[in-house]
């Protein structure tokens, strides 16, 4: 993210004027991510969510990238750790703990 | 953190197995989760990765700051176990992703045939093969993108935690992820365009 990029969001004024399609391809893609992780200042939220409404292919992009995190969101599903895994490893627990237990009473 | 993890801690540093066991109770879903979907396609590897991780707390908690998040500590050490295994393995699939045109210039780019976000009643009934081609994308990324989106898009964690659980910058982890993002966007266009799967 370049230094013009931080400026212009801490000072939603100059973003206002600043031209979103005139932004590089990896400046653009940068703001929509932060748009769609809520982490621009409301004034810049605010002109952004304007420029989607004007900009098909910003719309496009904000479109597919919010159907693609709601796609990831939903991955976060319980985790069915086999049993057998979850056995073997308070198996191996109990064992380094013996085996600490062992060492410490040697020394 | 609260009193009894710092209590729970406090016992497994002494070598209480079941002391950890509580702890590994608390924290082992998302570990797992985290290992199965960076070692995607490699079951063997995802379950190594969940009890080595717990293995190494154990054997590594007395070098544990108590300041720090026990979660993120854990997810550091599971994320160091996950690259370990795709070095050693190489099977790293190569995918670049370099800066690229993206379909936007102005409509002089690839046209996107994104279709209308509406839900409809198709898109619903291929809310599941959607999910599975984006976890089959998720397996093209290299391993440290996908670590960044898994730990960001689907663990849900914030920029800052993400980047200390790698260890790399906040900067680092947004350029990863955008990367990461835009390349999984492109995925699920073509999967989830009217002419795929027919």
């Amino acid at each position: 993210m370049t230094k013009n990029y931080r400026e212009s969001l801490r000072s939603p004024a100059h973003l206002k004027s600043m031209d979103l399609k005139g932004l590089s391809c990896r400046k653009r893609v940068a703001l929509l991510c932060d748009y769609l992780d809520g982490e621009l200042p409301a004034a810049a939220r605010r002109i952004v969510a304007a420029h989607r409404r004007s900009c098909l292919p910003c719309a496009r992009v904000l479109a597919s990238l919010e159907c693609t995190l709601s796609a990831l969101r939903e991955l976060r599903t319980p985790a069915r750790i086999p049993a057998a895994a979850r056995r073997s490893l308070r198996a191996a627990l109990r064992s380094a703990a013996g085996k600490r237990r062992r060492q410490e009473k040697n020394q | 953190m609260t009193q009894s993890e710092r209590d729970l801690i406090d016992r497994s540093r002494d070598g209480d197995a079941e002391a950890f066991t509580k702890l590994v109770a608390r924290y082992e879903d998302r570990i797992f989760r985290l290992a199965k979907r960076v070692c995607v396609g490699m079951p063997a590897d995802a379950d190594d990765v969940y009890q080595e991780t717990f293995l190494t707390a154990f054997e590594k908690l007395k070098s544990f700051r108590r300041d720090s998040d026990l979660g993120t500590w854990l997810y550091r050490i599971a994320s160091n176990l996950c690259f370990m295994r795709y070095r050693k393995k190489k099977r790293e699939p190569f995918v670049p992703l370099l800066d690229r045109p993206h379909d936007h210039e102005d409509g002089e780019g690839p046209a996107l045939s994104v279709p209308d976000r509406t839900p409809t009643p198709e898109e619903t009934a291929r809310k599941k093969e959607l999910q599975a081609a984006v976890g089959e994308a998720l397996a093209r990324l290299p391993a440290d993108y996908r670590l960044i989106v898994v730990l960001r898009d689907v663990e849900g964690m914030s920029n800052e935690e993400a980047a200390k659980v790698l260890g790399i910058g906040v900067a680092a982890v947004k350029s990863r992820l955008h990367r990461g993002r835009m390349f999984l966007r492109d995925e699920f266009e073509r999967a989830s365009s009217p002419k795929a799967g027919r």
